[in-house]
């Protein structure tokens, strides 16, 4: 990087949100994938209004040099990596709830506020914004727009892109532009906040956001079952979705990720279990009742060994084993490798068989959890960045899990994007149509290619 | 890479090599780290610290002074510790890292000159008396809660607004038998309550003494070494487990307590580490730390105390020490003392055990971050409508009166055992 570029940068936002440490320009080299060491990017810098991210993209654009939009680094597949080194541009100065309208029920905010913190925001009018990712409570809404995250609600509440009704953009070459609103309908042209849902970055930053809210469910009810045979387990999410119910949960719990829990936790988990369901249903409360009876009579009739919740406390503990799933899996090993390739709903069974095959086939563990629900697994291979053969297996395995998952109409990922991390299989899902068309926004929107270079979109 | 440097040259943090390589880098530490939530910036947190140190390993950093200042910009309040999904030990991280680098470069020449007399008991006393009797020429009463802001403006020192030090230091020896047949208990008092807040001291006596014990301090009152480890001097920080240890040698105790959580888990949890491996002193620091307790724990787990005599009419709210919440897993004892009070109505803050930035010295170091910490702090607990704000550490106390104090608040901060003390004498 030339030491002009850093006073041109130094010029257009106060110099102590310019970051050119070594200590510094070390802490974004990364972001929450496995099985990539990263690169340092030649300098960081916090702009803290959409007119200061705009300076430094028409900076960038002038000598060709890389941008990398940055919330909070929890991407999985590799989206804040600055592959190419550049210019790391964070978000996380601008970090403000800029409106909440309670009457058309949407907020509008800037990209670095934590997702959680709009929830708390909302909360307070008896609203919720659904997208719930793991990384919640860290997580950015640009980061969040910018991957389309899912989360554990998305079998009734759908995804971030069934949110997100209006955005601000800095485009390729400085352009600031406006688009959609709060109307939740609008078929104004194309559906260019649609464009930038999803787009990790690679298409332009996003510097405010207009969301939708939902009012938050009066009650809940919560249980898990126990089935001795995986098989059941699954034929019980069909019956539960076949009998028109929607649970805002319904989590799946392989034999693998209960044993490896409880040796974790210690909770008296049903470890002989082949599976376990984690199921909540949300509303109001007669239509609560009534639709929790039913998955409970789902479950039961299906030899499921089923618990329900009482109270608040009773709920925790039901939720414990989901929530410990991860820090069990990466206190059991040096590293892991969460992947979420996702299928139809029907064809759930069929991807979890065909999961424990290749853990077989690769002499691996693979935990998965799953968003049985909507069909959105997570094997979570186990691994260890420091034994090279391991290594080598998991990756071949990897590859067979996407393959797997295309075979049975599914895609490479339901909540984590494509980033660096799964580009290499991107053709697999798109075609070379797909890919060519890919490749023709990118270049139309960004005909340097300095948006977030070295992911999917090139 | 740095020139001429070998991995034996790496010797202290090598030793956390495996804890740094567990970090699956999930970024969780950014939801309750308080350095992050000012800085807004990846080296604030721990998941960038903990990279920095994999980069020290490796190489790719260098020991200069530009990654030493990185380093210091931690509480190690622990937060981070008790959220991450992988359980890295955060803290011990930082001070391998604090640790290396002091060895390969040094301490500061300031450091130097201090840690020396923080090593000799004798010159802290004195140093400590001559500063009591000097401190008028050097601060100036701020209103209220008898703290005092610094005379003569130094930068942003100007702002802070600390309590004299104490005219008298605290101190109670003992004989080296036990006396009587009722339970012994070293009461280890520590700097800040030697020579700040005796108050403290003299109200653990008072309320362990009506719990039924007999209670003696230390032949000398030296530091418990953590101000050293936190900046790195590992060898000070031992040589002074060593001196306490000897020191406390041959006394007869039940147990040993303290009324600042840094002090305790410096017995707890420093101490046996420190000394792991020592011939000499590896299995006393080990039967020590068994029998060392907060003050609070120790009232309520061992003595079963029952409440005060007296009364007290008074909303308090309760500020959880970071070293002895997390640190020492202290946090019902206190309420339950508290509760206990006749009259005492208790009024939660919110993340009532947030961190309050004081971190001991990282308030004088760290003065605009400590300030800004500190500041979220006072919002939550005048949000209370509390009264009264009590906390069991010395330290917090400081900070909490100061930050108040910053914020045009006057409500009184005060340490658990004084509440319990005041009410004991019907007074307040």
């Amino acid at each position: 990087m030339s030491s002009a570029l850093v006073r041109a940068l130094e010029g257009a936002i106060p110099k102590d949100r310019v970051l050119t440490k070594a200590s510094d320009l070390l802490c974004y080299a990364y972001d929450a994938t496995a099985d990539d060491e990263g690169r340092v990017p030649d300098v960081v810098v916090l702009p803290a209004s959409a007119d200061e991210v705009a300076r430094v993209v028409r900076i960038a654009c002038d000598a060709g040099t890389p941008v990398y939009p940055r919330g909070a680094g929890t991407s999985l597949s590799g989206g804040a990596i600055p592959a190419r080194g550049g210019i790391v541009l964070s978000t996380a100065r601008m970090d403000a709830v800029l409106e909440l309208d309670a009457q058309n029920h949407c907020a509008i905010v800037q990209p670095g506020v934590v997702i959680q913190r709009l929830n708390d925001v909302a909360a307070g009018h008896g609203l919720m914004y659904p997208p719930d990712p793991g990384s919640v409570a860290v997580a950015t809404m640009g980061g969040s727009i910018a991957e389309c995250a899912g989360g554990l609600r998305g079998l009734k509440y759908g995804v971030t892109k069934h949110y997100v009704t209006g955005l601000e953009v800095v485009l390729a070459d400085g352009q600031v532009v406006r688009l959609g609103g709060k109307s939740t309908k609008n078929v104004t042209g194309y559906d260019l906040v649609g464009l930038f849902v999803g787009s990790e970055g690679t298409l332009g930053v996003i510097t405010e956001a207009t969301v939708r809210l939902v009012p938050a469910p009066e009650a809940r009810a919560t249980m898990t079952a126990a089935f001795a045979r995986s098989s059941d387990a699954s034929r019980t999410v069909a019956a539960i979705v076949a009998g028109n119910v929607v649970p805002a949960t319904l989590e799946y719990i392989d034999a693998t990720t209960l044993r490896l829990v409880e040796e974790y936790l210690h909770a008296g988990l049903p470890t002989d279990a082949a599976a376990l369901l984690l199921i909540e249903v949300d509303g109001p409360p007669e239509a609560v009742a009534r639709e929790a009876d039913f998955v409970e009579r789902v479950c039961r009739e299906h030899h499921g060994e089923v618990e329900r919740a009482a109270d608040e406390e009773a709920r925790e503990r039901l939720w414990a084993a989901r929530r410990a799933a991860y820090p069990a899996l990466a206190r059991q090993s040096r590293g892991t490798i969460v992947e979420d390739a996702t299928v139809p709903r029907s064809r759930v069974p069929e991807m979890l068989a065909a999961i424990e095959s290749i853990a077989e086939r690769h002499e691996l563990t693979i935990a998965t959890v799953g968003h049985a629900g909507d069909g959105n697994l997570h094997p979570t291979l186990l691994v260890d960045p420091d034994d090279a053969d391991l290594m080598e297996r998991a990756h071949a395995a990897v590859a067979e899990i996407f393959r797997a998952a295309l075979d049975l109409g599914g895609t490479l990922s339901g909540e984590h994007g494509i980033g660096s991390a799964k580009a290499p299989y991107l053709g697999w899902a798109l075609g070379e149509g797909g890919l060519d068309l890919t490749r023709r926004i990118k270049a139309a929107l960004d005909p340097q290619g300095i948006l977030n270079p070295g992911k999917f979109a090139e | 890479m740095s020139a001429g440097r070998r991995p034996d040259d790496l010797q202290t943090i090598q030793a956390v090599a495996d804890a740094v390589a567990i970090c699956n880098r999930c970024g969780n530490c950014q939801a309750v780290c308080p350095v992050y939530a000012e800085t807004r910036t990846e080296p604030g947190v721990a998941r960038g610290k903990v990279q920095l140190a994999a980069a020290l390993l490796s190489g790719v950093l260098p020991v200069d002074r530009e990654t030493a200042a990185a380093f210091s910009t931690c509480t190690t309040c622990m937060a981070c510790e008790e959220t991450c999904p992988s359980g890295v030990p955060v803290v011990d991280i930082v001070n391998a890292a604090r640790a290396q680098i002091v060895e390969m470069r040094g301490l500061p020449w300031v450091k130097r000159v201090v840690f020396g007399g923080v090593k000799r008991p004798g010159i802290l006393r004195a140093a400590a008396d001559a500063a009591a009797r000097l401190q008028g020429a050097a601060f100036k009463p701020a209103a209220d809660r008898d703290l005092r802001r610094l005379r003569f403006p130094y930068g942003l020192a100007a702002r802070r607004a600390y309590p004299p030090l104490a005219a008298r230091p605290f101190a109670r020896p003992g004989a080296r038998r036990k006396a009587s047949a009722r339970p012994r208990v070293l009461l280890f008092p520590g700097c800040m309550v030697t020579y700040v807040y005796p108050g403290i001291g003299d109200a653990s006596v008072d309320v362990l003494e009506r719990a039924g014990v007999d209670v003696v301090t230390p032949p000398e009152a030296a530091c418990c070494g953590v101000p050293l480890e936190a900046h790195g001097d590992l060898q000070g920080a031992t040589d002074l487990a060593r001196l306490q240890l000897d020191q406390l040698e041959g006394l007869e105790l039940d147990a040993l307590v303290a009324a600042c959580p840094t002090c305790t888990s410096s017995f707890v949890h420093r101490y046996p580490r420190l000394l792991n491996g020592d011939p000499r002193y590896a299995a006393r620091a080990q039967r020590l730390a068994a029998r060392s307790y907060d003050v609070t724990s120790y009232l309520v787990d061992v003595l079963h105390a029952g409440p005060p005599p007296g009364r007290l009419e008074a909303t308090v709210t309760y500020h959880d020490p970071c070293h002895l919440a997390r640190g020492l897993g202290v946090t019902r004892q206190p309420r339950e003392l508290l509760t206990g009070i006749p009259g005492v109505c208790l009024s939660e803050m919110r993340e009532p055990s947030r961190c309050c930035g004081g971190a001991g010295s990282f308030s004088l170091t760290h003065q605009e971050l400590s300030l800004a910490i500190g500041a979220r702090k006072a919002v939550d607990i005048v949000a209370t409508g509390a009264e009264v704000v009590a906390t069991s550490c010395p330290g917090c106390r400081m900070q909490l009166a100061d930050v108040l104090t910053q914020a045009g608040d006057s409500r009184p901060v005060v340490h658990t055992v004084e509440l319990l003390a005041a009410a004991g004498h019907q007074r307040l």
